[in-house]
């Protein structure tokens, strides 16, 4: 049923990316990092998916995979029918065009050395071959587009403050006119006031040109302002993921609880009273078992013994947990 | 613990007395060394190029009647055992010394610089393959390996110039590729590759712009490593071959006489090296210097 809905759009299935285990001095391990496993979602165009989870959960690694900025170990990137994980580099690069990244220190995704111009028409260059005096007035026009003033043209980055200079890289990422835009964690670096600007040129952006958004962030309220749907990524699996307001609202899985426990602002009053657990994100999970058991306060025998699946409770909504919710409270 | 670190603060404070003392030198130093150094070379090289313009006198033109001539108003440097004007071959020998050591510099930059980013942008094996090859080019001692080279091949200003420059690469080839191993890491090189750009596109217009000012300041420590190393080669007459004249082999031509008194066949030649080799240092020392202040900013 869904799949021909999202028959334009970007559709994962069972991505995952795996780093062979460091070997340190003497000892060897033959066996390999799980950054991503498993991971699936849909985004349908002219939506945003919110990718949350905490630092260390595989959000960059997603979006990195999702543009095969990063090796794919296995699974499917599906964007309009077309699997990008299988192309080869050079069948990629039209594909590139239409998926754009929006790095997450915007300092450091831009050349020193190059004037914000210069900066901004690179895609240009690049992708088009536009000459001196198209890319300069396509510059001009972008600059405008992420409401920046012509004046910046010949500054360098150094010159820029931070939401200057975030708005750059947007302007850059979209010199290509792209379809989709990941964006890691694009109001981070940015206080309170500037955050809320930059989303609502985002939101701007998506309903003038149809983008499509995968917002990665651990800011619940940054996400839950911008995206339809959201994907709590734990340890690179997919513990919940379904509509933004069910998944605030109602959190099936205890880590989204956690979540939203340690952000109390997401959703003032819903947050549940357990604190959210310390973490250990580098540890690697007990083999067989839940990779949330270790922090899980709702954690019973069966958690240790079998991994859950992702699982249906109904209005697309998937929770990867035995004992999801408010069956809990039953269970108890 | 916490009363000490909270009583020492107002000494710290930028306007304090002792910050002032501190860092008033350090900046007015910065801005002297490159400058000096830079006025320093210039004035070598004027001596070296214009100065026979303006004493035009034959470096090579033997006057038997005043052999190990003191320094005096017809010889301001005095003459040598063979009674040639020393400060007309320590004009020439500039020439030669200088020169030289320039396309030594600028043949090992060039060297190490398509080296390193071959090997740093390059796939794997051949980082590593290329990188084994210089290990083990450095674990001969360079002097040796010039010896050796410049008794097999005839010695003519082309050929010391590569033959300076063959021990000259390997210190540029590693820090090219160590810096190309960093930036391509970047960002905004991730950035480009996502915009479609080749490993030539990047190589040129991200990495080698990120690591050329560094790449810079490196030669010119170079070419004072070349001055050193050209005079080290001549002195031990492997150098330029007489009659002609460079500033090592003016040493070496020198060195016994200076024994018995003639201490002008050495001073000269002896501070023109070290003048040379101090502006290249302190050229070389200053720009580093900025390019960190740059970078700290």
């Amino acid at each position: 049923m869904r799949e021909d809905v999202v028959s334009s759009g970007l559709r994962v299935e069972g991505l995952s990316v795996e780093y062979a285990a460091k070997r340190g001095l003497g000892r060897t391990r033959g066996d390999t990092h799980k950054a991503l496993a498993d991971v699936g979602f849909i985004l349908p165009t002219g939506q945003t998916l919110g990718v949350v989870g905490e630092s260390g959960s595989g959000k960059t690694t997603l979006g990195h995979a999702v543009l095969r900025m990063t090796p794919v170990s296995r699974g499917r990137i599906l964007w309009d029918g077309v699997d990008l994980a299988t192309l080869s580099d050079r069948d990629l690069r039209p594909y590139r065009r239409q998926m754009q990244l929006v790095f997450q220190d915007p300092y450091e995704a831009m050349n020193p050395r190059m004037s914000i111009g210069r900066i901004i028409a690179e895609p240009l260059l690049l992708a088009y071959g536009l000459d001196r005096h198209a890319r300069r007035e396509q510059a001009l026009r972008l600059l405008k587009q992420v409401g920046l003033d012509e004046s910046l043209l010949g500054r360098r980055p150094r010159a820029l403050s931070g939401g200057q200079r975030q708005r750059v890289t947007l302007a850059r990422a979209l010199a290509t006119a792209p379809r989709l835009l990941v964006l890691d964690e694009p109001t981070s670096g940015l206080d309170v006031s500037l955050q809320a600007r930059v989303l609502n040129l985002l939101r701007d952006l998506q309903t003038d040109k149809g983008l499509s958004y995968l917002f990665i962030s651990h800011d619940l309220a940054a996400v839950a302002y911008i995206a339809q749907r959201l994907l709590v990524l734990f340890q690179g699996r997919v513990m919940e993921q379904g509509p933004t307001d069910a998944l605030l609202r109602h959190p099936a899985h205890p880590y989204t609880a956690a979540l939203l426990a340690a952000q109390p602002s997401a959703v003032p009053g819903r947050a549940p009273k357990d604190p959210a657990p310390a973490m250990n994100p580098v540890a690697d999970p007990v083999p067989g078992a839940c990779v949330y058991y270790q922090w899980c306060g709702k954690a019973l025998p069966r958690c240790r013994m079998e991994a859950p699946d992702l699982t249906s409770l109904g209005a697309d909504h998937l929770v990867a947990c035995h004992y999801p919710g408010h069956e809990t409270t039953s269970i108890h | 613990m916490t009363d000490d670190t909270t009583r020492a603060q107002p000494t710290m404070h930028p306007g304090g007395l002792f910050q002032r003392r501190r860092r008033w030198p350090a900046t007015f130093g910065r801005v002297r060394a490159d400058m000096g150094g830079g006025m320093l070379f210039l004035a070598l090289v004027l001596f070296s190029w214009i100065g026979p313009l303006l004493y035009p006198h034959d470096p090579l033109a033997i006057h038997t009647h005043h052999i190990l001539a003191a320094p005096r108003s017809r010889f301001p440097l005095g003459t040598d055992a063979l009674g040639r004007n020393v400060l007309a071959r320590l004009m020439r020998g500039g020439q030669a010394t200088l020169a030289i050591s320039l396309w030594a510099s600028a043949i090992g930059l060039l060297a190490g610089l398509l080296y390193g980013m071959t090997a740093g942008l390059g796939p794997g094996w051949l980082d590593r393959a290329l990188m084994r090859l210089l290990d083990t080019l450095l674990a001969i001692p360079s002097l040796v390996l010039m010896i050796f080279f410049a008794s097999i091949v005839p010695l003519n200003e082309t050929s010391l110039a590569l033959l300076l420059g063959l021990v000259a690469w390997p210190g540029i080839a590693r820090l090219t590729r160590n810096e190309a191993l960093a930036a391509r890491e970047r960002d905004y090189v991730r950035a480009a590759r996502q915009f479609g750009a080749g490993r030539l596109y990047i190589a040129r217009v991200h990495i080698l712009r990120a690591m050329l000012p560094l790449v810079i300041v490196n030669a010119t420590f170079l070419m004072a490593d070349m001055i050193l190393g050209l005079s080290g080669l001549s002195f031990l007459g492997l150098g330029i071959q007489p009659p002609h004249a460079s500033w090592g082999g003016l040493l070496n031509s020198g060195a016994g006489l200076a024994v018995i008194g003639s201490w002008w066949l050495i001073a000269f030649p002896g501070l023109a090296i070290f003048l040379a080799i101090l502006a290249m240092n302190m050229l070389g020392q200053g720009l580093l210097a900025r390019l960190e202040g740059e970078l700290r900013e």
